[in-house]
């Protein structure tokens, strides 16, 4: 019943609870204190009912007590009664009157003082004891029927009727002796029921105290737990979305957002930090794009941003770092790896050294690009220090000074140039501001004049080391030219401290400075060995002179020669022949037996090589007769042929490819096969020797034959060399551009072909290098 | 014909110092094949014979020095070079280059005979070697894997003990196996396995690990 009670209570409290009285509706403090007030009203409540239960249990025991002085009171009238007849009897048996009368009054008072006393205690019994009717009026009765029996008693003891007294005291005091003891038995046995009722009472109320006081501890127990639960989870559940919202902002979750209820102090502090979050995103967000700006302006800006922790381990490199170097963002702290092999040693001390300083540092390193290409990078590093001073970070940069170190080596190269040539060409260089005198020279100039370079330069030591012949012309001229500021050429000689003489020719240009100051710069070039020279060129061209007389003849040895040697190889060949046949056949005939077939054969072999190498002989022989040689008829294309032969492993060994295109319908023409062989020959040789000085593009020759209208025929001989600079002088005697050659060549060609009735001529360039043609009459024409 | 009958190849572009060539060595009783180029001669079928290869400097394609190269590179015969205008440099790479001689032109019957048999005693020297060779190789062909794990311990004089010891076998074993090295390789005694041995380039057990 209780427990029942007890549930639907909860139900209750949890209906108010989520209805009317929802926690987040109120405060925590007003929430809480409400919750402590129930909580103590439940206890008070429930202390009250254990106290109910006590005084129901008192109760019990008060009616108890009470039964048992109502039979107490009772008992003592009785005893009091029966002491009363006990001492009346006494004194009857006396018959002494006196002592009735002085007796019967003490009795009377104490039998009366005892009813008084019975009928007081009575009246105070709880109302429900005092049910018993007869008992008051019994008591009454008593009282009253006591005294008047004593007077009646004292009346006859003074009579002296002692017997009647006796009489009286048997017949009259023994009803009443009998009264109450009839009443003290009622009460007895009202007094037995009521205590057996009341006992039963006490024993239902211990009971139901056993019950009622833990249900109703347990009772208070639970609502308070149940109350102090919900108030705590009223308390902690927002509390756990607020830490998982903290958490998730911690974790850099700015979208989130805590679910409100109510209106209480976590209610606000909830929607503060909802605020909070919101104000974070959008300061987020104002972050990022802020951010993303300077993290383009990071990554697109000409030069490698980076930054390191203060002991050198890189934390952030940009993306043109990356995109420069090839390196992929995991191995970007392996920058190492970028630096040229030769600078990494140096840079990585520059670097420790800056680090341990603590000092901004520069320096310039090759860094390898994606290319694999190696650049000049000019780094610089500084440090960022907190407040204490202490190092937090270091930044760097790499800035691309590939072109700037590349025109510093130009500059570098350019000046190193300038100074070899100057020293080749043993050309100075000076500049002379005339108002203040001052000159500067190049490192030549000091060379020139064998100077020191510490030596201050100055116009009165350039007058001091010129040659007195020349000082006073100098002098003029350097007077004139500082008036006027015109440009001055001169030559003249400057005399050396040891006695040498120096041939050397200035040219000066003069220039107006922007403040208006006149300065000239110029030139200074040594030109005594061109003046030695001069002097032995003239020596030479007397000996050119007589050396050119003596060149005919030698031209025409050397021409044999080269022909001889041409030809060598084939008048070999059939030489070489015949002896080994030879040898064979004095062996064949030596053998036993001699095999004369195999004899025969070889001698045979020897006489047709030997008819062979005659003929190549007689050949060479008429090649050198002046006289016309004889004339047969020829097949043009075999004579060019025959040329080629002997020419093309010449041609191949020095990488040139001999073409022909050859009219092999042309008739044949009429000469003297040797002589045609030679202009081919020749014109061919002509073509190879141009081609030795071609490097550049490959070498041909281009031999073609022609008809030349209907009676002749055409032979063209090109080259792709470097070509005639003046085809008519090509002809004359010694003319040649050919470091070897004599320059008779063409001139014989001529005089071979103009004697068969043919023309030769250097064609007007096609393309690069030299073509000659030559014509020669065809058969027919020559029989017409 | 004897397959031990010599043979020369002649190599020359100019049909009539082939001929004469030709006719000169047969002269002497040796067979002749002539070529006109060095692609002919490549091409051509060559009997199983010591020989010798009398090659022109100058021939048209390949040139004499380049078909030394390509020869070089297999069993090629000997070469003796003939040329027409020899220089100094070519003489040089053609005997470096291993040339039994270089003959200018017109050179002398007995110098280009000389070298002619020179060259073919060379050859068949080489030729009895790689023939020798090959008939080794062809035995030791023979030979179990096992066996050829024995060959190097006996060729260097070890005791069948101590071999039976290396090898982790018993001595009884190991001399089976030693009978049988001799037997297939047809070695007479161990002096002769052990230039066999040599002669296959078989490298002999080092001394004892221990």
């Amino acid at each position: 019943m209780q427990r029942h009670t007890a549930t639907e209570f909860g139900r209750l409290v949890k209906r108010v609870e989520e209805k009317t009285l929802h926690p987040a509706r109120l405060n925590i403090g007003s929430r809480l204190i409400l919750c402590f007030v129930f909580i103590i009203l439940v206890m008070l409540g429930a202390d009250a009912i254990v106290l109910w239960q006590f005084q129901v249990v008192h109760a019990q025991a008060e009616r108890l007590n009470g039964i048992d002085q109502k039979l107490v009171t009772l008992l003592r009238v009785h005893a009091s009664l029966l002491e009363f007849y006990a001492g009346l009897e006494a004194i009857a048996q006396t018959e002494d009157a006196g002592l009735l009368v002085k007796e019967a009054g003490d009795l009377r008072a104490v039998v009366l003082n005892d009813i008084q006393h019975a009928v007081s205690s009575f009246s105070l019994l709880p109302s429900d004891l005092q049910r018993d009717p007869n008992f008051l009026p019994t008591i009454h009765v008593i009282q009253s029927s006591l005294t008047s029996q004593l007077e009646t008693i004292i009346k006859l003891a003074t009579t002296g009727d002692w017997r009647a007294v006796q009489l009286r005291l048997s017949n009259q005091v023994r009803p009443l002796e009998s009264m109450t003891s009839a009443l003290v038995e009622k009460v007895d046995h009202d007094a037995a029921e009521q205590r057996a009722e009341t006992v039963l009472n006490t024993g239902r109320v211990q009971r139901l105290v056993f019950v009622i006081v833990p249900t109703t501890a347990v009772f208070a127990l639970l609502i308070a737990a149940t109350l102090g639960l919900a108030i705590t989870r009223s308390i902690t559940q927002p509390l756990a979305r607020l830490v998982e919202g903290s958490k998730a902002l911690a974790r850099g979750e700015f979208q989130h957002q805590v679910t409100i209820q109510g209106e209480d102090e976590l209610a606000h502090l909830g929607q503060v930090f909802n605020d909070t979050a919101r104000r974070l995103r959008d300061l987020y967000a104002v972050l990022q794009s802020s951010e993303d700006r300077l993290r383009l302006v990071i990554d697109t800006i000409p030069a490698y941003v980076w930054s390191t922790a203060p002991d050198g381990s890189v934390d952030f490199i940009n993306r043109r770092w990356l995109e420069s170097t090839g390196l992929s963002e995991e191995n970007a702290w392996n920058w190492r790896s970028a630096v040229h092999p030769d600078d990494l040693p140096r840079y990585v001390d520059e670097l420790q050294r800056a680090l341990a300083a603590g000092e901004p540092m520069e320096s310039e390193a090759r860094l390898r690009q994606a290319d694999g290409e190696y650049h000049w990078f000019l780094i610089r590093n500084v440090p960022l220090r907190d407040e204490s001073g202490k190092i937090v970070k270091w930044y760097g940069t790499s800035i691309d000074i590939e072109d700037r170190k590349q025109a510093e080596d130009a500059l570098r190269q350019s000046q190193a140039y300038l100074s070899e040539a100057q020293r080749l060409s043993h050309t100075g260089s000076f500049s002379w501001t005339v108002p203040s005198g001052e000159i500067f020279w190049s490192a030549e100039m000091y060379r020139i004049f064998q100077c020191e370079r510490t030596t201050k330069p100055s116009v009165d030591l350039a007058f001091r080391l010129t040659h007195p012949e020349d000082a006073l012309d100098l002098k003029h001229v350097v007077a004139r030219a500082s008036q006027d500021g015109e440009d001055f050429d001169f030559e003249h000689r400057l005399l050396m401290p040891d006695g040498s003489v120096k041939y050397v020719h200035v040219v000066a240009h003069g220039v107006r400075g922007e403040s208006g100051e006149l300065e000239f710069v110029g030139a200074l070039m040594d030109i005594t060995a061109v003046k030695e020279a001069e002097g032995k060129i003239r020596l030479a061209e007397e000996a050119l002179r007589q050396a050119q007389a003596d060149l005919a003849h030698v031209n025409r040895v050397n021409t044999m020669g080269e022909l001889t040697a041409s030809l060598a190889h084939e008048v070999n060949q059939p030489l070489s022949a015949i002896a080994a046949n030879g040898h064979a056949c004095l062996r064949w005939l030596s053998a036993n037996p001699p095999n004369l077939a195999k004899a025969r054969e070889a001698a045979e072999r020897i006489i047709r090589d030997g008819q062979d190498a005659g003929e190549i002989v007689r050949r060479v022989r008429a090649l050198f007769r002046r006289a016309p040689g004889e004339k047969d008829v020829l097949d043009l294309n075999e004579v060019i042929g025959e040329v080629l032969r002997l020419l093309r492993g010449d041609a191949g060994k020095r990488g040139i490819a001999v073409e022909t295109e050859l009219d092999k319908k042309l008739p044949s023409v009429v000469a003297d096969r040797v002589q045609l062989q030679q202009v081919v020959l020749n014109l061919v040789l002509n073509g190879i020797e141009a081609l030795d000085q071609v490097a550049h593009h490959p070498k041909t020759i281009f031999i073609r034959s022609a008809w030349d209208g209907p009676n002749a025929a055409v032979v063209e001989v090109r080259d792709n060399g470097a070509g005639f600079e003046n085809p008519e002088k090509a002809f004359e005697a010694f003319f040649t551009t050919k470091q070897n050659g004599m320059g008779m060549g063409l001139a014989i060609c001529r005089s071979i072909i103009e004697r068969h009735h043919g023309r030769l001529w250097v064609a007007p360039g096609v393309g690069p290098g030299a073509t000659v043609c030559f014509t020669i009459p065809l058969k027919s024409s020559e029989m017409q | 014909m004897n397959s031990d009958n010599p043979i020369v190849f002649v190599v020359d572009d100019d049909y009539r110092v082939r001929e004469a060539l030709s006719s000169l060595i047969a002269s002497v009783g040796l067979r002749v094949l002539a070529f006109g180029s060095a692609a002919e001669f490549l091409e051509s079928e060559k009997p199983d014979a010591p020989a010798c290869l009398v090659l022109d400097l100058e021939l048209p394609g390949t040139s004499g020095l380049e078909l030394q190269r390509e020869l070089a590179a297999g069993d090629g015969p000997p070469i003796v070079f003939i040329t027409g205008h020899g220089d100094i440099p070519s003489s040089v790479r053609a005997m470096k280059a291993g040339a039994i001689e270089f003959l200018p032109k017109p050179f002398s019957e007995q110098e280009l005979l000389g070298a002619i048999d020179a060259a073919i005693v060379l050859d068949r020297e080489a030729r009895r070697k790689r023939s020798e060779l090959a008939e080794l190789q062809k035995r030791y062909s023979l030979l179990t894997p096992r066996e050829r794990e024995v060959l190097p311990f006996v060729a260097a004089g070890f005791a069948n003990k101590q071999t039976a010891a290396d090898l982790g076998t018993s001595e009884i074993t190991i001399g089976v196996h030693r009978g049988q090295v001799m037997h297939k390789m047809g070695a007479g005694s161990l002096a002769e396995l052990v230039r066999m041995s040599d002669k296959l380039g078989i490298a002999r057990t080092p001394g004892r690990s221990k």
